[in-house]
């Protein structure tokens, strides 16, 4: 009788336990996971004020560019506004072809990154600079060495001269607001930097959660002239204009550096056209994903290890009935077909392949396996006791008792490393 | 002499086997981990000299690019005419329109005539300057018109640090003139290491023989943030990972160095290449930086791998021996051992286990337990 009542205490204890783990599980607060930002001090003129104290020329220009008119409607894009015109600019060719197109990517606000749908939204200043001999005047036209256009005066001026016609293929929407300046030098040097703020597409590689590197990357591609009449490049000035603004930041990211990437597309017979992706890498901050997350994953690996942990080998087989601790290891199953259902939910990024998470997940199952595989054989069943005598089904129970929780610590620990390697 | 303790097999037994497999187990996971560092080890140092051959590769393509042209250009009756008649207005407007050219599409920085020994005859770059004998620091033209054979390399002139290719004049009798020289920028160089092989490229200039030479440089080269020890950080292909991976010491090196450096949270291989002007001596150095992030996250997940091996191959062998030594043996031992002294102190009334709770050995010990417990209860 008295063993009967410890069981039933067990069982309680046991089926507390795991009323816990499952509420918690089910309402833990999750983090959402599109990082947005909040309030308006980090706004965009906020953020091009701040940008002017940077010293270097990029961000004094962008800096100058938030004091400047802006332009109401949305310009059409560079190649839209050349076709409209009344005579179509025509490509230059006073210094040969291909027109080189040196291309440089700004960050100067970095709004969010939702790492689920692969989306982050951002304020760039896209710089292009290429020459046209016809555009070329006396130096002593230009005081400050070059001429400067705003707004709308840019954009009238614009839509008569030729502009290559560069499309941000992985821009998903833009916001209202696009500012754009022109300078056009003595010698026919044309730059044109175009301010706006728009949402992108990016591919989200989640293997190495939460230790994981994303990038953020603008996809430019030269649309309809091939790599024979213009290609897109870039120099040390261009690389050196290519970064993010030490303002920028966003919510569970550390921001890092800009890489451009040159490339080539192929096309029709033959055709070939230029590509520059610019890449800004951000690293998450591992903290963000401790939690939510990975707490209640470690925390459930012990439901198995309990079910082994509170029984005891007696000279007749085991003290507690395997059904009670089957009964814990089945419970133990749907909390963490709950944890995985709210994870999932939530972190849409990790749902899907291998990365630490879902390995977790994995070592869960085959924990919660091993341990009804061993409720079943060797409490229920004796089989140890039945194939080797009760000394080894002794040992052997012994064993388990430290063996489980090590193998399963060491493999979590493991995931967690190479996570971070 | 007194009696010596008895080993307790019980304790000594299982410790000596299960220390021995983990010893055995660690010393071979540290043997799988010291061979993948050698492997990542041999895998970087090829990194480094792949780094370095394509240095030498794209630099010997450079050198001959600017020789080539200079024998082309040469070779124009036009030209060739023109520097004999020492007509200096008909030499540059021969060639003028072509140096534009070469200047914006290919990054030519110089062109220049010599008379022999080595006195300029005519800059394209800067027709309005001449006359000035370069014999003093221009070993490379002083080479040239001497030996009368083409000569190609490195060397810091008044336009800076360029790539040289340069070719002797003759006349039409044979008789040596003079020279003309082609010098191709180095920037055009280091972005095409960076563009084919994405190696970030940087060269850094001797500081000194900058100011004293180069004296027509242009632009913001010649300030504090591009120093770098005794050198100016002429050119970079990445300058903020230059400044960054590439420091005052490391910078200070008289034969090619190698190492890695972490800068925002990447891994860098950074390769360090003296570079020398014709005459051998070294008037700079060259940086080339690859990503090594990939290479050592792979390392580290092998080791990762590894030592979770070995801890399942410890547990697992521990497991195997104490349950085999103190189930099988151990345990049935122990508890036999308790009846008999319970018999010898007259007590039969404890049975033994079943006979197959035993192994095979342990069986005939209990068999003659009950044997003698048999005897005793009769008596």
């Amino acid at each position: 009788m008295k063993r009967r009542r410890s069981s039933g205490a067990r069982t309680l204890a046991a089926v507390v336990v795991m009323m816990v783990f499952g509420l918690a599980m089910v309402f833990f607060p999750m983090k959402t996971r599109a990082v947005g930002k909040e309030g308006a001090a980090k706004g965009f003129g906020k953020a091009a004020a701040s940008a002017s104290h940077s010293s270097s020329a990029s961000a004094s220009a962008a800096a100058s560019l938030s004091a400047a008119p802006i332009a109401p409607p949305p310009p059409a894009p560079a190649s839209a506004s050349a076709a409209g015109s009344a005579e179509a600019p025509t490509i230059p060719t006073g210094k040969g072809l291909p027109v080189v197109v040196g291309v440089g990517v700004f960050f100067l606000e970095l709004k969010s990154f939702d790492d689920t749908k692969g989306e982050f939204e951002c304020t760039t200043d896209l710089r292009f600079r290429w020459q046209d001999l016809r555009l070329a005047y006396p130096a002593s036209e230009a005081y400050r060495g070059y001429k400067e256009l705003r707004g709308k005066d840019a954009e009238e001026l614009l839509a008569k001269m030729w502009v290559p016609n560069v499309e941000v293929v992985n821009r998903l929407e833009s916001g209202s607001y696009v500012g754009r300046r022109l300078r056009i030098f003595p010698d026919g040097r044309v730059e044109t930097i175009t301010r706006q703020t728009a949402k992108y597409k990016t591919s989200v590689d989640a293997k190495r959660f939460p230790f994981d590197r994303q990038y953020l990357v603008l996809d430019l591609l030269v649309r309809e002239d091939t790599t024979d009449e213009v290609v897109l490049q870039f120099d040390k000035n261009d690389v050196a204009f290519s970064r993010v603004a030490k303002i920028a930041t966003l919510d569970g990211w550390k921001p890092g550096l800009v890489d451009l990437d040159g490339d080539i597309i192929p096309g029709w017979n033959g055709d070939r056209y230029s590509r520059v992706t610019a890449s800004l890498f951000i690293d998450r901050q591992a903290s963000t994903g401790l939690a939510p997350i990975f707490i209640p994953l470690v925390a459930s690996l012990l439901i198995p290890l309990l079910a082994i942990w509170m029984n005891k080998a007696t000279e007749d087989g085991f003290e507690v009935e395997a059904f009670e601790l089957a009964n814990m290891g089945i419970g133990g199953l749907f909390s963490v077909i709950a944890l995985s259902f709210a994870i999932y939910t939530s972190y849409g990024v990790i749902a899907g392949g291998d990365n630490t998470v879902t390995r977790l997940f994995g070592l869960n199952y085959a924990t919660l396996a091993l341990s009804l595989a061993i409720v079943v054989m060797l409490f229920r069943y004796n089989l140890m006791q039945r194939w080797f005598g009760r000394y080894v089904h002794e040992q052997v129970f012994k064993w388990i008792a430290w063996a489980m929780p090590v193998l399963t610590l060491g493999t979590s620990i493991a995931f967690l490393m190479v996570a971070a390697a | 002499m007194g009696k010596r303790p008895a080993v307790k097999f019980r304790r000594r037994a299982p410790a000596i086997l299960v220390f021995s497999s983990i010893l055995v187990i660690l010393s071979l996971t540290a043997i799988a981990n010291f061979l993948t560092m050698r492997m990542l080890e041999s895998s970087k140092a090829a990194n480094f000299k792949l780094m370095r051959d394509v240095l030498a590769s794209i630099l010997k393509s450079t050198e001959d690019k600017a020789l080539s042209r200079a024998e082309v250009v040469e070779a124009i009756p036009a030209v060739h005419n023109a520097f004999l008649a020492k007509d200096r207005a008909k030499l540059l407007s021969e060639t003028e329109a072509m140096f534009k050219e070469q200047d914006e599409k290919y990054g030519l920085q110089s062109a220049q005539f010599h008379l022999a020994p080595g006195i300029s005859f005519l800059r394209l770059h800067k027709p309005e300057a001449f006359g000035d004998d370069q014999t003093s620091y221009r070993p490379m033209l002083v080479d040239v018109n001497t030996t009368h054979a083409v000569r190609k390399g490195v060397a810091i002139t008044k336009s800076g640090p360029q790539v040289y290719g340069i070719v002797p004049i003759t006349d039409d009798a044979g008789k040596h003139v003079g020279s003309f020289e082609m010098g191709l920028e180095l920037e055009p160089m280091l972005n095409k290491i960076k563009e084919a092989y994405n190696i970030e490229a940087t060269a850094f200039i001797d500081e000194k023989m900058l100011t004293d030479i180069a004296t027509d440089l242009k632009g913001d080269i010649m300030s504090p943030k591009n120093r770098v020890g005794r050198y100016i950080r002429f050119h970079a292909t990445h300058p903020e990972v230059a400044a960054a991976l590439v420091a005052d010491k490391d910078v200070e090196i008289v034969e090619p160095s190698s190492y890695e450096r972490t800068f925002a949270g990447t891994s860098w291989g950074v390769q360090l290449v003296p570079m020398y002007n014709y005459a051998g001596k070294q008037i700079g150095v060259y940086a080339l930086a690859q990503n090594l992030a990939d290479a050592n996250a792979s390392a580290n997940r092998a080791r990762v791998w590894q030592m979770l091996a070995a801890l399942f191959g410890i547990v697992f062998l521990s497991g195997m021996l104490l349950v085999v030594l103190r189930g099988l043996l151990i345990a049935p031992l122990a508890a036999l051992n308790e009846k008999y002294a319970a018999l010898a102190n007259g007590d039969a009334s404890q049975p033994a286990d079943p006979t197959d709770t035993y192994v095979e050995e342990l069986q005939a010990l209990a068999e003659n337990y009950e044997k003698l417990r048999a005897e005793k209860s009769r008596s």
